[in-house]
């Protein structure tokens, strides 16, 4: 019971970290990189069980409400797709090298960015070679965060 | 009852589909800008995907209603041939019935229904008859000019003796005298005038009409024109040929002249 508790309060702090996370401008445009993803990916890896997709769901339902109303359901859907995608990358620790998972965890980064920013502009007339930037930059921007995350907080044990 | 796992269907992807589904549902609900333009997008999309089914659709909706559309057609040129045939009585009833204005006469209008049944005289059935007021020896006219007489009824028939039957003679006068002769037919619509004195000055396309001398023809009903006259030294009248003024050829309405 106090191990559920703990991992409920946890990820409030995590949404909290989220909303309140400081913006990085990179040419001219803002980022805030995607900790709650960080936080699911850390789940994943470290579940690595059924749960991961439906805390992805209610993680993004969070974040949609705490980030826009207007797009209600739009990160709850890419979140569940990414946990469905980390727990499937999770079966393959010990098939594939720790390169071809860290490149699988990229292009998952990339499709979670990428359903957000292709509806996020989509009120908009952006050429796909803006919002290609834009998804890059955020999902290696991400991939970074875990990366170091991975590295000094748990000693390369995730990946 | 067995019930048959299907191994495709694992815990992963129902979870999966149903949070997709619950995250898709919530976000559709949203009016939007983007949510509209991504509504849009998605249709789009599904047009592409179903645009063959909706091309096979549509071929055999085509096919379909081209079989319609043939028949269709064929139904309106039958209707379209029946108007025309209706138009062209209509104008040829208009035309009678001016004639009849036009002559002081008492006429009664009748349908010729057949026509060559006899083997003794050239004659035509008309669909009146005794019950109509008919009598024997009317005289037969259509819109041009005199075509024969009635020769025997019926209750609801009679049969017309055409002018064009050899038997057939009528009183006429011609000329700006309106010298009397006699009509005898020759073959088809032809015929020529006896008993037209040679003192007469006669031309080409004169017209011919009836004398009034007979108890059968009223006076001045047009017969013929002429089209041509010879005057030979050796004969004691014109010979002068005539051509009927009657359609003889396509009787379809006529007039008995009581």
């Amino acid at each position: 019971m106090n191990r559920i508790l703990v991992r409920i309060v946890i990820t409030f702090l995590v949404i909290l970290c989220q909303a309140y996370f400081p913006q990085i401008t990179i040419f001219n445009t803002n980022f805030t990189p995607d900790i709650l993803l960080v936080f699911l990916t850390i789940i994943a890896f470290s579940w690595g069980n059924v749960q991961v997709i439906f805390i992805g769901f209610i993680i993004g339902l969070c974040q949609d409400f705490s980030t826009q109303v207007d797009l209600l359901g739009m990160f709850a859907f890419a979140k569940s797709i990414s946990g469905y995608g980390l727990l499937t990358l999770t079966g393959y620790s010990k098939i594939w090298s720790s390169i071809v998972r860290y490149s699988v965890l990229l292009g998952i980064y990339f499709i979670h960015f990428l359903i957000y920013f292709y509806v996020a502009l989509s009120n908009i007339s952006t050429s796909f070679s803006v919002i290609f930037s834009l998804v890059c930059i955020q999902s290696i921007s991400t991939f970074v965060i875990f990366w170091i995350i991975n590295k000094f907080l748990f000693n390369s044990k995730l990946i | 009852m067995e019930f048959v796992r299907i191994s495709f269907l694992s815990k992963e992807i129902l979870a999966l589909v149903l949070t997709s589904c619950l995250s898709l549902i919530l976000f559709f609900s949203s009016r939007s800008d983007q949510v509209v333009s991504v509504e849009e997008d998605v249709s789009d999309i599904v047009n592409f995907i179903m645009y063959p089914k909706t091309w096979y659709k549509e071929v055999m909706t085509v096919k379909e209603e081209n079989k319609v559309l043939k028949a269709m057609v064929t139904q309106l040129t039958l209707l379209n041939s029946e108007s025309e045939r209706f138009r062209n009585e209509n104008k040829h009833l208009k035309n009678m019935l001016q004639f009849s204005e036009s002559h002081p006469l008492s006429m009664i209008p009748a349908n010729v229904v057949n026509t060559q049944l006899s083997f003794s005289i050239q004659s035509i059935f008309i669909d009146i008859g005794r019950s109509h007021g008919i009598h024997k020896n009317l005289p037969i006219i259509d819109m041009n000019g005199l075509i024969g007489k009635t020769v025997s009824l019926g209750e609801n028939a009679s049969k017309v003796q055409l002018i064009t039957d050899n038997n057939y003679r009528v009183s006429i006068r011609v000329g700006k005298d309106r010298t009397l002769g006699i009509f005898v037919p020759t073959h088809g619509k032809y015929g020529v005038l006896e008993g037209v004195r040679k003192s007469l000055e006669l031309n080409v396309g004169e017209i011919v009409y009836t004398s009034g001398i007979s108890n059968i023809y009223p006076a001045d009903l047009p017969v013929a024109k002429v089209i041509s006259v010879i005057s030979d030294e050796n004969q004691l009248f014109l010979n002068v040929a005539v051509e009927l003024l009657a359609d003889i050829d396509n009787l379809n309405y006529i007039f008995v002249i009581k």
